[in-house]
């Protein structure tokens, strides 16, 4: 298992350098570079190229990347072009706020859905596999952002039952303020998650019906329920591992469009608001972040899978 | 002695995207205690569907019908769903062609064997191991302790049948129906199995109902044979009856067809021509009267009755009628 694991993670290397070779070279084809940002009406052309050469734009592409692929590994993530902020210590504050949002709603789709898909495939072509069949093919039509919409118009501000924007209100810091402003988010949040995860399950409990093995269970006398429960279930849940772990990259990047619309502090408003000042560095960061954790989450999930899977289990 | 199980008329359709198929069109039949019945035909003649109409197994696209369905003088076709779930397994326990298939992939064996023996009986855990350890070793299992803990991918194909077997044996059934048990198993591990097979029908008095393409098997293993095509019973007798004074045309070609060592290099196998009937479409007579050299007008028009050729044997045929009458 050891052996396996290190040899996982030694492949993983030359994945991440590929990431972050591929964010720079992207970036720097840009027709912008960090001095765009800065250039203001009185600096003289001379200005502007002492500067350039001060920050090292005037390097060679190669030497600027291992210099940002240093600062990265030494934790030194850069400042934003912008604000002039430390990236690691915005990061520090925004992905805690992503996560609060992401992790709850996650989760609560993953039950649901595994609840929900169980059901609709026992039940296959009843009204009840139907009715959650269809909602599920609705729901993964409909973009997130107009569900955001939709609760934000009745449930903010026809019904007046929760805010619509941000966190906390201003000068308010409990828990009750959070959960009041959470709601909505959340909602939509689960609403946006909740169908792929469905119909997957479905699929994956109606594959299982059809197999043998259901069909002997049934031949020495189990009852159907006893076969769900037992049997095809474990059945169900493996593969579901797997997507828990590509779920991973989704802490930082799962709710860039919910988060944006209802002004939520996290991740997402960070990440856009960077795209659109052209504020390149965290751009960078935010990508090499989420790329990052798109590998390990992968990995997550196949020891997770050799764990569980007799099948799969390593170095017996 | 007595009918275990007495079929009447046994009808079975299913709805498909083409239309109804009628697989099984009335087929009579009876399983009698303590024997083994052998069920022959090609494949699609209706062996399998008639055996899982029995036990209820069949998909909700089937419906069956039947006179009657007498197990142990119960009719099986008048119990609800509930009722016949506790007749299958500790009653009437079923064994399929593919063991490689037959077990949850990510159950132990020990777990398989340890959920139907708590199911019949009333033992504590540690209790329905031991037992499931000893039904292990009767079929003949080596280290079944270390088995136990084992999971389905780890045993070959043969072992793998074996254990179904053993759950099978945990129900204690009165009647063992195994569906081509030993098709997709190599022949030195089909004959293991077949012997195991006969071993404990004969030790445990129970039942059995041998579905198979394959003479050789039948003739070895069988009481009685009953022969299928096209969704009816075309001949029914005992083994000798079957083996020695065939009567009906494609039990003769059948019999034809078996492979024989003392054919001589050369010389061609003797195929029956032509194919099945689709079960889409059926024709009205006698279902193999396009595959028969015998055939008549009357046989492609009209479905020949039963004739009695002796307590134990029939066959349905025009030909052979007309010849007793």
């Amino acid at each position: 298992m050891l052996k396996y694991l290190v040899k996982r993670l030694l492949q993983a290397v030359p994945l991440l350098i590929l990431i972050t070779m591929l964010c720079f070279t992207l970036i720097n084809l840009a027709p912008y570079d960090a001095m765009d940002a800065k250039v203001t009406d009185k600096m003289t052309p001379a200005d502007i190229e002492q500067m350039r050469e001060e920050m090292g734009l005037n390097d060679p592409i190669p030497v600027q990347y291992l210099r940002w692929v240093k600062g990265l590994l030494q934790g030194d993530l850069g400042q934003s072009l912008i604000n002039r902020t430390n990236i690691a210590t915005d990061l520090k504050e925004k992905i805690p706020n992503t996560i609060k949002l992401v992790l709850p709603a996650y989760a609560t789709a993953f039950l649901l859905a595994i609840a929900l898909g169980l059901i609709a495939g026992r039940y296959k072509n009843t009204w009840v596999d139907k009715l959650i069949n269809s909602t599920a093919s609705i729901g993964l039509s409909v973009p997130t952002f107009w569900v955001a919409l939709l609760f934000i118009y009745f449930f903010g501000l026809k019904l007046d039952l929760f805010p619509v924007m941000g966190m906390h209100s201003l000068g308010e810091d409990s828990f009750e303020d959070f959960l009041h402003h959470f709601v909505l988010p959340y909602a939509v949040l689960t609403i946006g998650f909740l169908p792929d995860l469905v119909r997957y399950v479905r699929s994956s409990t109606v594959t299982q019906f059809d197999e043998e093995y259901v069909t002997v269970q049934r031949a020495f006398g189990s009852s159907s329920g006893t076969i769900l429960l037992r049997h095809v279930s474990k059945n169900v849940l493996l593969p579901m591992i797997t997507k828990l772990g590509m779920a991973l990259p989704m802490l930082v990047t799962g709710a860039v469009i919910t988060e944006t619309v209802f002004a939520w502090p996290g991740i997402g408003v960070y990440f856009t608001t960077a795209i659109r000042n052209l504020d390149y560095p965290v751009v960078m960061v935010v990508l090499v972040l989420s790329g990052s954790l798109v590998i390990l989450g992968n990995l997550i999930s196949d020891i997770l899978c050799a764990v569980i899977d007799p099948r799969i289990r390593i170095g017996r | 002695m007595s009918n275990l199980l007495e079929i009447k008329q046994l009808r079975t359709s299913f709805s498909t995207l083409r239309g109804k198929v009628d697989a099984i069109r009335g087929v009579d039949l009876c399983v009698r205690e303590n024997e083994i019945l052998g069920i022959v035909g090609e494949s699609g003649s209706g062996k399998s569907v008639t055996m899982k109409s029995v036990m209820g197994l069949l998909p909700k696209s089937a419906k069956v019908s039947a006179d009657s369905l007498l197990y142990k003088g119960e009719d099986l076709l008048k119990k609800s769903e509930k009722q016949l779930q506790k007749y299958r397994g500790r009653e009437m326990a079923m064994i399929f062609q593919d063991p490689m298939t037959a077990l949850n992939p990510l159950r132990t064996i020990g777990y398989h064997l340890t959920e139907v023996i708590r199911r019949y009986r009333k033992v504590s855990k540690a209790e329905a191991e031991k037992i499931a350890v000893e039904m292990l070793r009767q079929v003949g299992i080596p280290s079944p302790e270390a088995r136990m803990k084992q999971y389905p991918h780890e045993f070959s194909g043969g072992m793998r049948q074996r254990v179904v077997i053993s759950m099978a044996l945990c129900c204690e059934p009165s009647l063992l129906i195994a569906d081509e048990p030993t098709t997709a198993l190599d022949v030195t591990i089909q004959a293991q199995i077949l012997d195991l097979l006969k071993q404990l029908k004969k030790d445990r008095g129970m039942s059995m109902v041998l579905i198979s393409h394959d003479m050789g098997v039948m003739a070895n293993m069988c009481d009685r044979i009953a022969v299928m095509y096209g969704g009816v019973l075309v001949e029914e007798g005992t083994v000798d009856e079957i083996f020695y004074h065939p009567q009906h045309p494609y039990t003769k070609d059948l019999l034809r067809s078996i492979p024989r060592p003392e054919i001589t290099r050369g010389s061609r196998l003797q195929a029956i021509d032509g194919a099945p009937p689709s079960l889409h479409d059926l024709p009205a007579g006698c279902p193999s009267a396009t595959r028969c050299a015998h055939a008549t007008e009357r046989c492609f028009a009209e479905m020949p009755a039963v004739t009695a050729f002796s307590a134990t044997q029939n066959a349905r045929c025009h030909l052979l009628a007309e010849k007793e009458a």
